[in-house]
């Protein structure tokens, strides 16, 4: 069974893995990183992927076999939600249909609507246009 | 389809570290007053009132109410400590950073359930919109009924609106949220 150590350093890595995104990072370069010998870095890694929190990918970096590792889960990112107004609204909790506050009464919500509808109609209408003027 | 993503253009000018995440949140929560108090809580790990109002300069009444805001998302917690030379209980702040992705998640569950609502109304109902470009209520067919497709807010006429652009884009918010969360 792994240290209290142990599995902070687990922890430590999955969470330097998972800031990569897609891209990952060599095992390799991960090791040098937090200063941990290839054996040490070896089993970290052979533990998380059995945990289910990441991928082992076989890869040939400068001449040499190595394995890339991804993360299955990816770091929680707020930004797709910021732009819309009922992330952190203070009616969050008596907003609901047939409610005091409802999303389908919502000013703030329709006008978001509205105003992303007319974004993606004219990106659409751009897009056509650009399409006519390749041909 | 190609939908603008506004969160996309963000995503490229700052760096997602988590500083800058929990200063977006807090942004988004309280403005700048939310930004100034968080960043001082991050600075020096709990403080109290009194001490946040010296070093940001913010109005007592305002800081409060953002503190109130920012605690009713769980960004902050209250933390009562009793003081061992006079034995005065004392009320500091602190900053849940350790919480910051699990209230996001959080967030992004809450934000999905109100667009599949309004989706759902989207989808079951008509829609008329006065033709007055300076006005453009929309009611919803019922509504127009009631006031004979006469605008009530100025009188002009009604036409029927096509609401599929809306439906297209509440889908694709949607489905893209939907994976998000799945992926994290």
């Amino acid at each position: 069974m792994p240290s209290r150590r142990g599995e902070d350093l687990e922890y430590k890595v999955f969470r330097m893995i998972k800031n990569r995104g897609d891209k990952g990072i060599l095992q390799s370069q991960l090791w040098k990183r937090i200063k941990a010998t290839s054996r040490e870095g070896s089993r970290i890694s052979l533990r998380l992927e059995r945990a289910g929190l990441i991928e082992r990918r076989r890869e040939l970096h400068e001449g040499k076999w190595t394995y890339r590792l991804v993360a299955k889960k990816r770091a929680v990112n707020p930004l797709s939600i910021l732009d819309l107004p009922c992330a952190f609204c203070p009616n969050q909790d008596k907003c609901g249909l047939g409610g005091p506050v409802s999303p389908a009464s919502c000013p703030l919500l329709a006008q978001w609507v509205e105003k992303t509808a007319y974004e993606a109609s004219k990106g659409k209408v751009k897009a056509e246009v650009d399409e006519e003027l390749e041909a | 389809m190609g939908m603008g993503d506004p969160g996309k253009g963000l995503l490229m000018r700052v760096k997602s570290t988590d500083g800058e995440i929990l200063r977006l949140v807090a942004s988004k929560i309280g403005g700048e007053v939310a930004v100034k108090l968080v960043s001082e809580l991050k600075k020096r790990g709990r403080a109290t009132e009194d001490d946040l109002a010296k070093n940001t300069n913010i109005k007592l009444n305002e800081l409060r109410k953002t503190l109130f805001t920012l605690q009713k998302f769980s960004i902050i917690t209250p933390e009562i400590v009793q003081d061992k030379g006079s034995g005065w209980m004392i009320f500091y702040w602190r900053l849940r950073e350790d919480q910051l992705e699990s209230i996001i998640r959080t967030q992004k569950r809450r934000v999905l359930e109100k667009l599949r609502e309004r989706l759902e109304y989207e989808r079951e109902h008509d829609f008329y919109v006065c033709v007055n470009p300076r006005c453009g209520v929309r009611y919803t067919f019922e509504e127009a009924m009631e006031r004979m497709f006469r605008c009530s807010k100025c009188g002009s006429p009604l036409e029927h609106y096509d609401n599929t652009q809306i439906i297209a884009v509440l889908e694709d918010k949607i489905a893209k949220l939907e994976a998000e969360i799945k992926r994290e």
